[in-house]
């Protein structure tokens, strides 16, 4: 019984190896096939407990093309308005301990 | 030219992307701003601290996040701004579609925790390489590749990305293609 059980522990430790991974070991004939699938997305209810030991989902390039394009759109829309005057002037009236001189005359 | 004159134009040309990582930390423009002449003043106030020959960029937005992680633990509750609150702060706005768009996204990004969307930020926008962010956000490297993975997985959760037919023109690009083919069809 013992033996059993922990025969049955032991069956449950591969489990949280990447199987979906298991494509990547097929034969050529089978990688050529499946060079156009679709990304997997598998929601399981590990995925999303979010915490930092729990596997990931794989997600397929054009997802990542996808984030990572809309993560610049919106970075950009704020790098692309530049310095705005108050940093120019917080800047410019920074003292300069090393030369010990009045703050520099504003253009 | 004294050294700190350089030293002032390096920080004045990051101010840009300063405030593009402050604004997605805090979702709130003048908060954002706040917190990067913040960091600048503390920058400036220690420069004796930055190791000359690295990247004085990356030192700008470690102080930033230290500055924002000290706030943010004070002031927990009131960091999550408004819903539309961004937007109305904006003084250009892009074109509408894509302004949608983008602010659908950074409502996504709200949802995540913040460990994840710095490090996907970092990473994926401000262009810093995994070893820098790690250095910003003071972990191991494979921390923040296992954050970045996180966050892009809940992302695409959230926002329903799911495979290449989502992909190519938005809906209204869509819309804008088939009309005009219908109407080369017409002609």
């Amino acid at each position: 019984m013992n033996l059993a059980i922990h025969k049955a522990c032991r069956n449950t430790q591969p489990l949280g190896e990447k199987d979906h991974e298991g494509n990547e070991n097929e034969p050529a004939g089978g990688a050529i096939m499946n060079s156009r699938r679709k990304p997997l997305r598998q929601r399981t209810d590990m995925d999303m407990q979010g915490t930092e030991a729990a596997p990931v989902v794989r997600l397929g390039p054009e997802i990542k093309a996808r984030i990572g394009q809309q993560l610049r759109l919106m970075y950009g829309e704020v790098v692309n308005q530049g310095v705005p005057e108050r940093f120019v002037e917080i800047l410019r009236g920074l003292d300069d301990p090393t030369d010990g001189g009045p703050k520099n005359e504003p253009s | 030219m004294s050294p700190r004159k350089d030293v002032r134009e390096v920080m004045l040309a990051a101010v840009p992307s300063l405030r593009a990582f402050a604004i997605s930390l805090c979702g709130n423009v003048d908060r954002a701003d706040d917190l990067v002449q913040e960091a600048l003043l503390r920058a400036w106030a220690n420069l004796g601290s930055f190791q000359p020959g690295t990247n004085m960029s990356a030192w700008l937005f470690t102080i930033l996040r230290n500055l924002f992680r000290s706030e943010y633990r004070k002031r927990r509750r009131e960091i999550e701004d408004a819903d539309g609150s961004y937007a109305e702060q904006l003084t250009s706005l892009p074109e509408q579609s894509s302004r949608l768009e983008i602010d659908e996204f950074r409502e996504a990004l709200k949802l995540l925790p913040p460990e994840q969307r710095e490090s996907l930020i970092l990473v994926g926008a401000s262009g810093f390489s995994y070893e820098e962010a790690a250095n910003i956000c003071g972990c191991a490297v494979g921390t923040i590749k296992s954050r970045v993975n996180r966050a892009r997985s809940r992302l695409a959760e959230i926002l329903s990305i799911e495979d290449a037919s989502d992909f190519g023109p938005d809906r209204e690009t869509r819309a804008v293609v088939n009309s005009d083919l219908t109407g080369t069809r017409r002609s």
